[in-house]
């Protein structure tokens, strides 16, 4: 869908670092309801936005560190940058479409992993509390005692549920699709070769699309999985191709019932689709 | 004239000497007093002593901080390691939380003070192949709590394993991140190994 080579040309995405202290380039993207592709160029400080026709690129004051993005209906874009030397604590700065600045409110916890819009606005989750706490509600910044009060263990869903994804042990994955307190659909998925992260848990229709990572030692891949009531419905691995670093949890996004993942060579940036719509 | 000359660049050279004093000077707060031998080493005492060091900063090859929560020349070079700024890199940190000895064949357990400056004899990627007689090579499915996971050019150690199956990791990591806790994925990543210390007591 998207192959930029490293430059700061429009086009091109930025890469940041060096060969003693590794290299870091574009931290995270997202893409919208109509297809628009818009990446995170943090080293450049801008977005860039890649449709059928063009690509385009709007400045955006941020701090240059490995930051988590998602774009909210309508326009606004949600940047969840890291702490720095000179900001101690985790921020979440929101931008208009045109890149002029919304609003930017501290986090409740000291870390993230996770930015996700939720159906009332972005949502993060949080260390050490380990739970999904809303940042904004329609479009208003919430203070962290407002942020830490409305906590949940699950990330907030459109359809008011919400998902709550588990690491167990080396290898077991448990998810819940909670309704209130109430577990609706549970998963336990275990493998013999160790689990890492989970990129991405959603909702895909009346399905859950997860991407987690099998790792040995020395090798990695990711595994997508298209979970319904009965289980697995269908899975397929995708290659680990990631030389320049980018924020944690930020490799793929699900839109329009196709999978998108964000990676890299020493040539560019890269984004590749892959359609998770498919019928028993 | 000659010798007005002289003096004139005489002048320019102190003048110069002075301004990399200036260049130098949280180095100038630091000392090197003999570590502490301890007999114990806990994984939440380690814990402590890397989270006090968060805010301090990062001096790529340094190894020396304060505990004011604020890094003291935050827009050093980075790379450079003649700017002498404050905080330690990723391998000086995790030698001095791991009460590491400067001497490889040791493998006690040194307690280190935050001003004392020492980075120790590792680089990332000596810890990621285990060198010195105190590190080993772990499997990175098994390592835990102030284990750490190591590549060619960073080692961060875990401070705490999260829900979605990443790392709370306290490491230095760059001039501009400063030292501090991050959510990070090196426990999947192939261009990470898992390395520990032999000798906790607890």
């Amino acid at each position: 869908m998207v192959a930029a080579h490293w430059g700061s040309e429009v086009g091109e995405a930025g890469l940041a670092g060096s060969r003693d202290l590794g290299f870091s380039g574009p931290s995270s993207f997202d893409v919208a309801a109509d297809g628009t592709i818009a990446v995170l160029d943090q080293v450049n400080a801008r977005v860039e936005r890649w449709s059928r026709r063009r690509v385009e690129a709007v400045s955006v004051d941020v701090s240059g560190g490995l930051a988590d993005f998602g774009l909210e209906p309508g326009g606004p874009m949600d940047v969840l940058e890291p702490p720095n030397r000179m900001i101690p604590a985790p921020v979440l700065r929101s931008f208009r479409g045109d890149g002029s600045v919304r609003w930017t409110q501290r986090l409740s916890d000291r870390t993230w992993a996770k930015l996700a819009v939720g159906p009332a606005g972005p949502a993060v989750q949080q260390q050490p509390s380990e739970q999904w706490l809303p940042v904004a509600e329609h479009g208003a910044a919430l203070g962290r005692p407002a942020q830490a009060e409305r906590g949940r263990p699950g990330r907030p869903l459109a359809n008011g549920r919400e998902l709550v994804v588990e690491r167990v042990g080396a290898g077991e994955l448990r998810l819940a699709e909670l309704e209130g307190d109430a577990v609706g659909r549970s998963w336990r998925v275990t493998s013999a070769t160790p689990l890492g992260e989970v990129q991405l848990a959603e909702p895909n229709g009346n399905r859950i699309v997860v991407v987690t990572k099998a790792y040995t030692d020395d090798r990695s891949e990711y595994v997508a999985l298209v979970l319904d009531r009965s289980g697995i419905v269908f899975s397929f691995a995708v290659e680990s191709l990631e030389w320049a670093e980018s924020a944690p949890l930020s490799r793929f996004r699900l839109s329009g019932g196709s999978l998108y993942r964000l990676g890299s060579t020493r040539a560019g940036l890269f984004i590749d689709r892959f359609d998770v719509e498919v019928s028993r | 004239m000659k010798m007005f000359l002289v003096a004139f660049c005489a002048g320019l050279v102190l003048a110069g000497a002075a301004g990399a004093q200036a260049y130098h000077r949280f180095w100038a707060n630091c000392n090197y007093d003999a570590p502490t031998f301890m007999t114990t080493m806990t994984r939440d005492a380690a814990q402590d002593y890397a989270n006090a060091a968060r805010y301090e900063g990062y001096q790529w090859g340094g190894g020396c901080w304060n505990y004011d929560d604020v890094d003291s020349f935050p827009y050093d070079a980075p790379g450079d390691p003649s700017a002498h700024g404050e905080g330690g890199d990723c391998s000086g940190l995790t030698f001095k939380t791991w009460r590491e000895s400067t001497d490889e064949w040791r493998d006690g357990r040194y307690y280190w003070r935050a001003l004392r400056n020492v980075h120790g004899p590792y680089t990332a990627g000596d810890f990621k192949n285990g060198f010195g007689a105190p590190n080993h090579v772990v499997a990175k499915s098994t390592a835990g709590v102030m284990d750490a996971f190591a590549s060619s050019t960073h080692i961060g150690m875990i401070f705490f394993r999260s829900l979605y199956g990443g790392d709370q990791i306290v490491e230095a990591k760059c001039e501009a991140c400063g030292t501090n806790i991050f959510y990070r994925t090196y426990r999947s990543d192939p261009s990470y190994g898992g390395v520990a210390r032999w000798g906790w007591t607890g």
